[in-house]
């Protein structure tokens, strides 16, 4: 039976997207954060969780988007899932009650134990490298540079006569 | 201004190549010649000196016994490379531009990979250098590919690729590298045409080639991975890439034997209606 503070957590606490380049491909959605340079593609579910989340939304009025597509699908675990994607940055979560947020711990221990292993969503998260890196690996200090093997930059490395040396 | 800029050159021009613009100038008029010989095919004079990036080219002129003579590329105003010979430096320069072109250009989207048509299929391998595109690329033109590029993969704005104008660059024993023409290896120069069939792999010591596919927002993701302007220009990479895989199957694995590796994609490929 639900308590008090999870209808509570459920009611009061808020998820808004992230500022992100958004694109949907076949039902999973990928976002890029030009801040930090991270992409991250979230499978159907997860990207229907982040989409309903435009305006700041409960997990119960996600829930309710989420229900013509996943109709068994249960508040706690979209809150779950919810809070997860704030974890990793992809969502704002703000709460209406700070009161709700002391007895928060003891509520993601309650709801984790049951949902954690089961959660329905899917994230994928790649740091997009500088484009030197992406083009080749460098040489270290001393290490043999090439047209092909350049010294890593910043380092103060120049290639002379084949090896990485202090310019 | 610059100490560079204050030293006395002798030659210089300024070209467009896929809408990113490049000057050259030289300490040595007689040099020119070989580095304007590695700007990529398809280049267009500027009329004016205005440019994204410039290389400087100092060589000595005058040679003393004695005395190491060595010659110095610098982009912009940061030096690139110091070596005794020319043709490193032509290496670098030519390695350094086509990276600047790819991080660059709002004409093409380029994504680090290879890529080779077969049948009418188009073929991407994305990966990062010493991945082992080269030798897969080569082992697809020797069974009869067409060749698109060993390196860098040009999509334009509807997500067709199309040829980026380079020989395979085929790494020597002496860590070297060396240019071979796709026709040397019997195989012709690929049409544009829409990315067919992605290939996501590295070389596994034991490994066989027994792929398992991957959703097209994952293969995105990995072909985002190797986008050098994915970090300026997101908006523009995410939609090319999304068109350039939006007919595409993405397919994932360790590779082991090259020749197995090939025979066994193409063999799919024999198998597979063009769609």
């Amino acid at each position: 039976m639900r308590t008090r503070e999870i209808s509570d957590e459920l009611g009061f606490t808020r998820f808004k997207q992230k500022k992100f380049i958004a694109r949907k491909i076949d039902g999973e959605v990928l976002l890029f954060d030009e801040e930090t340079s991270t992409a991250h593609c979230l499978n159907g579910i997860a990207g229907e969780m982040w989409m309903a989340c435009k305006r700041k939304s409960t997990a119960i009025e996600v829930t309710e988007a989420l229900r013509p597509k996943w109709p068994d699908i249960e508040e706690e675990v979209v809150w779950a899932s919810l809070s997860q994607m704030a974890k990793t940055e992809l969502l704002e979560e703000t709460t209406d009650q700070e009161i709700i947020s002391m007895s928060r711990r003891e509520l993601v221990r309650k709801l984790g134990f049951t949902t954690a292993a089961v959660l329905p969503i899917l994230v994928t998260s790649v740091l997009i490298p500088p484009a030197a890196a992406a083009a080749s690996p460098c040489a270290q200090f001393d290490h043999p540079c090439s047209a092909t093997i350049p010294c890593c930059p910043g380092l103060g490395l120049g290639c002379v006569l084949g090896r990485c040396v202090n310019l | 201004m610059e100490k560079i800029d204050r030293l006395g050159w002798a030659a210089g021009v300024a070209f467009q190549a896929f809408a990113v613009r490049i000057g050259i100038r030289v300490s040595d008029p007689l040099v020119l010649e070989s580095v304007f010989s590695r700007v990529p095919a398809g280049w267009s004079r500027l009329q004016s000196a205005a440019v994204d990036r410039l290389y400087s080219v100092v060589t000595p002129i005058i040679r003393r016994r004695n005395v190491r003579h060595l010659c110095v590329l610098y982009g912009d105003h940061t030096r690139l490379s110091r070596t005794e010979r020319i043709e490193d430096l032509l290496d670098y320069f030519e390695s350094d531009l086509d990276l600047h072109i790819a991080a660059n250009s709002q004409d093409r989207l380029f994504i680090h990979a290879g890529a080779v048509r077969w049948k009418g299929h188009t073929i991407l391998i994305p990966g990062h250098s010493h991945t082992g595109k080269t030798t897969l690329v080569t082992e697809f033109l020797k069974s009869g590919a067409a060749y698109y590029s060993d390196d860098f993969a040009a999509v334009d704005h509807a997500g067709d690729l199309h040829p980026y104008p380079r020989d395979l660059s085929v790494r020597t024993q002496s860590n070297g590298s060396e240019r071979v023409r796709p026709e040397d290896l019997g195989a012709a120069r690929a049409q544009p045409g829409p990315i067919s069939f992605v290939l996501l792999t590295e070389y596994a010591e034991d490994g066989r080639w027994s792929p398992s596919a991957v959703s097209r927002g994952q293969g995105m993701l990995r072909l985002l991975e190797n986008t050098p302007s994915a970090r300026k220009q997101p908006g523009f990479a995410l939609e090319v890439l999304q068109k350039a895989v939006e007919s595409a199957e993405i397919h994932q694995g360790y590779r082991g034997d090259k020749q197995q590796t090939v025979q066994e994609v193409l063999n799919y490929l024999d198998g597979r209606s063009l769609s």
